[in-house]
């Protein structure tokens, strides 16, 4: 083994690895000089065969030779490898960017709050009850006995003998004044279920806002006074209106009010099936024997309560006709809103 | 609910007051009236027609080309039903009416090259039934150019009214009637009964049993005897007709006219 001969193998192998262009030709030069056969790997065989003061000298030599060739080898195929993938990505800096879509509010949440910001504006507070109710909340404490036929006024879902999907947010109303004394004014919004043929005027599921509000000497008058209140902020001042008069178990009087028919004016059309008016909710004087559930003296409270359904409200506010629609989330609908 | 104002005419006067303010007061008594079908409007211009000729027509196997006779002129019509004869008695629709089904107006048209000028009408295109086998035959009593309204007795109100659960009391034409008259504070006239009673004793003929005196506390019983079961005569399945009920026979059709006269179930 000579020095000659070790310089020959460096500056062969240093040509070789400029040379290399490829990923291919790198690897080809480290099978050459570097692997288990290679030149540089042969030398340290020959190295064995070297006695006396030379074995370290050599010894020394073929291991800079061999770190400093695989030093090259690195550094030379780090080089082709940024070169290629800088090649290969094929970036087009003039295509338009893909914008974020935002989301905005559905149509029954913007209905819902701009209710209950007005309620709020006429000092009624905001509270929430469960969905799946007993019997007990959603018809005995509100004045239905057991076999009364206005049970069938709302077509239910049992979940069992004793547990239904609410049919209304009312029984909130029983909820509320069971923990709290008057005076209580209190709005209830919530998703309601009733067990009806689907259709384009009624689904199994929409919502509705309860309202109450109990005190000493609470009036029609009052009740009147409030819900047209609501119906001005809601649906634009000068609005005519009337209150009919209904039936509600666990109000009495009881009454639906109507409003002027938006379509025709109230000149008569097949919205309003040529009466000239809508109704838009239900509402009356708290039945005594309601009170009497929650062990509030008859003598002392009155109180009025109303309803609406939220989903009635926005159909009549923006004109559409088939509550299935809300549901659907159908975009070409929502972005309307 | 139905109720014909015709009927409850039996048992309150309104002459004078109008069907809209009848619809008004009843709403705001409490008694909402859902919807309303003025017949009078609703058969507005449809007359009877006398069929006078009929031909086949030259472009079309299953049509007819008809002369119907209106009481003034003779007018050609095309035809498309099997049973049109001549000599019938027809309801007819001239150019310019509404067909109480779909509400379309009657225009003059060209059908397979023939002029028409009206439309002989069937059962479904009156809502009369849902009947379109064929047109609709009359009797031939009726003189030619009369309205259909008349002819036929389709001169009445039909009110759908929605009785809330606390008024069992107005679930009948008897009911309504005495929520009119308080409204309109006119007379109620409930029919007088008047029958013959036999001496005879009623447990010879037929004996009631009550088996759960909890549920059923009270049952009472009448035996008609003599009866032929046969149809009905005009004036009750007329009244049926009205409210949406399909007369059966005299026996099962007093029952629903009792029912719905006097919400009398039986």
């Amino acid at each position: 083994m000579q020095h000659s001969e070790i310089e020959k193998i460096k500056s062969d192998f240093d040509q070789e690895i400029e040379n290399a262009s490829t990923a291919g030709d790198i690897e080809q030069v480290r099978i050459k000089y570097l692997s288990r056969n290679g030149i540089i790997t042969k030398l340290f065989v020959e190295l064995k065969s070297i006695s006396g003061e030379d074995k370290p000298i050599f010894g020394r030599l073929l291991n800079n030779l061999r770190n400093s060739a695989t030093e090259s080898f690195h550094n030379k195929k780090s080089i082709i490898e940024t070169e290629q993938s800088s090649k290969s990505t094929n970036l087009d800096f003039s295509l338009p960017g893909k914008s974020i879509k935002i989301g905005s509010r559905h149509i029954l949440t913007q209905t819902l709050f701009e209710i209950k910001s007005i309620f709020k504006g006429l000092g009624f507070s905001v509270y929430d009850g469960p969905e799946l109710e007993s019997d007990y909340y959603n018809f005995e404490a509100l004045n239905f006995p057991p076999d009364h036929p206005a049970r069938d006024m709302q077509d239910t879902f049992f979940i069992s003998e004793k547990f239904l999907l609410r049919t209304h947010t009312t029984p909130v109303q029983i909820r509320i004044m069971e923990k709290e004394q008057p005076p209580i004014r209190a709005i209830m919004p919530g998703r309601v279920y009733r067990n009806e043929a689907i259709s384009s005027r009624s689904y199994c599921m929409f919502h509705q806002v309860d309202g109450i509000y109990v005190d000493n000497d609470v009036s029609f008058a009052e009740l009147k006074g409030t819900l047209v209140s609501f119906a001005e902020q809601f649906y634009g001042e000068g609005l005519k209106y009337r209150f009919r008069p209904s039936f509600f178990p666990f109000t009495e009087p009881s009454a639906e009010m109507d409003i002027t028919c938006y379509i025709c004016k109230g000149k008569g059309c097949r919205v309003c099936k040529h009466s000239g008016w809508l109704e838009i909710l239900g509402c009356g004087m708290v039945d005594p024997n309601v009170f009497k559930y929650v062990n509030y003296d008859t003598e002392k409270y009155t109180g009025y309560a109303f309803g609406m359904g939220i989903e009635r409200i926005a159909m009549l506010k923006y004109g559409i006709d088939d509550i299935r629609i809300f549901f659907e989330n159908d975009l070409r609908f929502l972005k309307q809103f | 609910m139905k109720i014909s104002l015709n009927w409850i005419k039996d048992f309150v006067n309104l002459d004078g007051i109008s069907v809209n303010e009848i619809v008004n007061k009843l709403t705001m008594s409490g008694l909402e009236v859902e919807d309303y079908v003025d017949q009078n409007e609703k058969y507005s211009g449809i007359i009877v027609g006398l069929v006078k000729d009929v031909q086949k027509h030259p472009n079309a196997d299953k049509l007819t080309v008809c002369t119907v006779f209106d009481g003034k002129n003779d007018l050609q019509i095309v035809c498309g039903a099997p049973n049109v004869e001549i000599g019938q008695n027809v309801a007819f629709a001239p150019i310019g009416t509404l067909i109480p089904k779909g509400k379309m107006e009657m225009k003059k048209v060209k059908i397979r090259g023939i002029e028409s000028n009206g439309m002989i009408c069937a059962e479904d295109e009156l809502e009369l039934s849902d009947d379109h086998s064929g047109i609709m035959i009359l009797s031939d009593e009726f003189s030619t150019g009369t309205a259909i309204s008349e002819a036929l007795k389709l001169n009445d109100v039909l009110l759908e009214i929605a009785i809330t659960p606390n008024r069992p009391d107005a679930l009948s034409h008897i009911g309504v009637a005495r929520d009119l008259s308080a409204i309109f504070n006119r007379e109620l006239r409930i029919p007088k009964l008047d029958f013959q009673e036999s001496q005879k004793d009623i447990k010879q003929l037929a004996t009631v049993e009550i088996e759960d005196k909890i549920n059923c506390p009270r049952y009472s019983a009448k035996v008609v005897t003599g009866l032929a079961i046969k149809e009905s005569p005009e004036w009750l399945q007329n009244k049926l007709t009205k409210i949406g009920l399909r007369p059966i026979n005299n026996v099962v059709d007093v029952t629903n006219f009792i029912q719905h006269e006097s919400q009398l179930i039986m």
